[in-house]
């Protein structure tokens, strides 16, 4: 599997042992963090904790770590520390750390850059420009005819795709577009717009994706583009994620599609042959109505620790079901008791009408399974923001009113005894 | 379309950018826009978010702990009242529809300076933002001082 800019660069500081011994903390509550937490833990590092300079994140449990103040953790200097930067705001950083001693290259490592804006350098404003030009090549290749739309998902999040895919049917018909292109980053948004039917999805790179963005927005009253993105790269509404309760969903509608009430989701119609499904089953030796599902990996979300994972599957077992993991790599290893169960996603609904249940961390699975009729309990972080709400307030599968019977319980780790009973309750 | 032909207009396109921010750096360094300054952008075709933006354009400089604001705009109105509602304003200026056109497009193509405050949420970015109002009891006001402000604690008044 290859590794993404941040775990290349992890990985170098790894084989290079600066981190060996050393007590790490990473700089910023953010993804990247995360992403690095999770990537060090897999090559049995273990981070110490999250320094972040917000008095609103301070306390918030993440990946397990707490987040606390940098003059609280990392001041007075201690060389043992090592503090790993994955930041727009890297230089703010580092100056921040130099001030207390510690040194950029020794004690402090910077493993992505990320900022590409507020800059009007020749570097980075030569490199947009060069954007804009790739783009219109990328364009180009798809079409000239000017009467193709050109939709571009530059986000590839597969619950972001398949809301889309639940509205994008309706504005195609409304808008009278006859031919279109769907530009995806990756085969997995191809396979969740397929399970709708959709076609004509060109699958490009990421680079080829973002210059094909610029190229659109400047070339907005001569191509006919659009972004299937709620709020892509720093624009301005996206500081409304979250504001007086607009949710995930509300957002999509009326960014993306200029709707707010008036597109209802039009879920897909399912045409897997009953055979395929039995098969699957066979195969997998799962027992329709007594099997159910834990799906405990998520990319956007923290997750809850297997100890819970386990002891929730523990219960099942010993209740008399047969309990699976939702694995799509060797990322994803089954939860000690359970077996791993790889679902492609065109088979993904049609599975879920015929288990008892699904319990899972909020992932984009969620969405493309929401509205199943089983028993569903979906895990979400607590004390964690999300814009101006949090994770459950903005993707809450009831409140985005996607479905209406889903067990949605925000994980606290303090009130792990009393969730558990309720998940029992459930099943 | 010939591709020649698309190409000549993306040509033109970055003509106009390349001019936006000639002017952007020649007015920065005219008016003397420091790191800590903002630069309120306000059109005569969304006049509406202009007012809103400059009713809460002091509070903003106290919330964000700015050094100064300068107005830039081409409404001749917004030009006459801009000292009423900002005190110490830097400075303010006149420009050219065309002027401002470049530079939304440079602002679109990607966030060049923190410094430039759009006052408008219609069609200057992929969607049409005004179409939040009314969704959820959001107010023009809760927009102005949400997404172009970036202040959604705004003070609500008593």
């Amino acid at each position: 599997m290859s590794l993404n800019e941040i775990e290349v660069e992890v990985k170098k500081l790894i084989d290079t042992g600066v981190l060996n011994g050393k007590t790490i903390y990473t700089f910023g509550a953010n993804r990247s963090s995360i992403n690095m937490i999770r990537f060090l833990r897999q090559n049995n590092i273990f981070p110490r904790g999250i320094i972040d300079n917000s008095e609103k994140k301070h306390g918030q449990i993440i990946e397990g770590l707490e987040v606390t103040a940098p003059k609280n953790t990392v001041c007075p200097y201690d060389e043992d520390k090592v503090i790993l930067i994955a930041s727009e705001y890297h230089k703010e950083m580092c100056s921040q750390l130099e001030e207390f001693g510690y040194k950029k290259g020794k004690q402090v490592f910077v493993t992505s850059v990320i900022r590409k804006f507020y800059d009007l350098s020749d570097n980075i404003y030569g490199e947009y420009i060069n954007k804009l030009r790739k783009g219109f090549e990328v364009y180009s290749k798809l079409t000239l005819d000017e009467k193709t739309k050109v939709f571009i998902c530059p986000y590839p999040g597969t619950g972001d795709i398949f809301l889309i895919g639940l509205y994008l049917k309706k504005y195609i018909e409304d808008n009278e577009i006859s031919d279109y292109i769907i530009v995806v980053k990756n085969n997995t948004c191809k396979r969740v717009f397929d399970i709708f039917e959709y076609k004509n999805i060109v699958i490009v790179d990421d680079e080829e994706v973002e210059s094909l963005v610029c190229f659109s927005r400047i070339m907005k009253d001569t191509v006919k583009c659009r972004i299937l993105n709620e709020s892509y790269m720093r624009i301005m509404h996206r500081r409304l994620r979250g504001y007086k309760g607009l949710d995930f969903n509300t957002m999509l509608r009326i960014a993306v599609f200029e709707q707010a009430d008036e597109y209802v989701p039009e879920f897909p119609k399912d045409k897997i042959s009953n055979e395929e499904v039995n098969e699957f089953f066979k195969k997998n030796n799962l027992i329709p109505e007594k099997t159910i599902i834990l799906s405990p990996y998520a990319k956007s979300v923290d997750n809850v620790p297997d100890f819970v994972w386990e002891s929730i599957a523990g219960d099942l077992i010993e209740k008399g079901y047969f309990v699976c993991t939702n694995s799509a790599n060797d990322k994803e290893p089954a939860i000690k008791g359970t077996t791993a169960l790889f679902i492609p996603f065109k088979i993904l609904r049609p599975v879920l009408k015929r288990v008892y249940g699904l319990i899972a961390l909020r992932s984009g699975l969620c969405d493309i399974v929401g509205d199943i009729k089983c028993k569903k309990v979906i895990f979400y972080p607590k004390g964690t923001v999300f814009g101006s709400s949090t994770p459950f307030r903005y993707f809450s599968l009831n409140l985005m009113q996607l479905c209406d019977d889903v067990v949605e319980i925000e994980y606290d780790d303090q009130q792990r005894e009393k969730m558990l009973e309720k998940v029992c309750k459930v099943f | 379309m010939e591709k020649k032909e698309l190409e000549n207009i993306l040509n033109d396109e970055i003509r106009k950018i390349d001019a936006a921010r000639r002017d952007w750096l020649e007015y920065c360094a005219r008016h003397n826009v420091d790191d800590n300054d903002r630069v309120l952008l306000i059109l005569d075709r969304d006049e509406k978010y202009g007012y809103l933006v400059l009713k809460h354009a002091e509070e903003y400089i106290q919330k964000k702990n700015l050094s100064g604001l300068h107005i830039m705009t081409n409404s001749k109105e917004i030009l006459n009242v801009a000292e009423q509602y900002v005190k110490g304003l830097k400075s303010k200026e006149m420009c050219s529809d065309g002027h401002i056109e470049g530079l939304l497009k440079l602002n679109h193509l990607y966030k060049f300076t923190n410094q430039l405050i759009i006052c408008s949420l219609q069609n200057v970015e992929d969607v049409d933002g005004t179409r939040f109002e009314g969704v959820h009891g959001i107010s023009a006001e809760d927009l102005a001082c949400t997404a172009i402000l970036d202040m959604p604690d705004y003070f609500r008044g008593e």
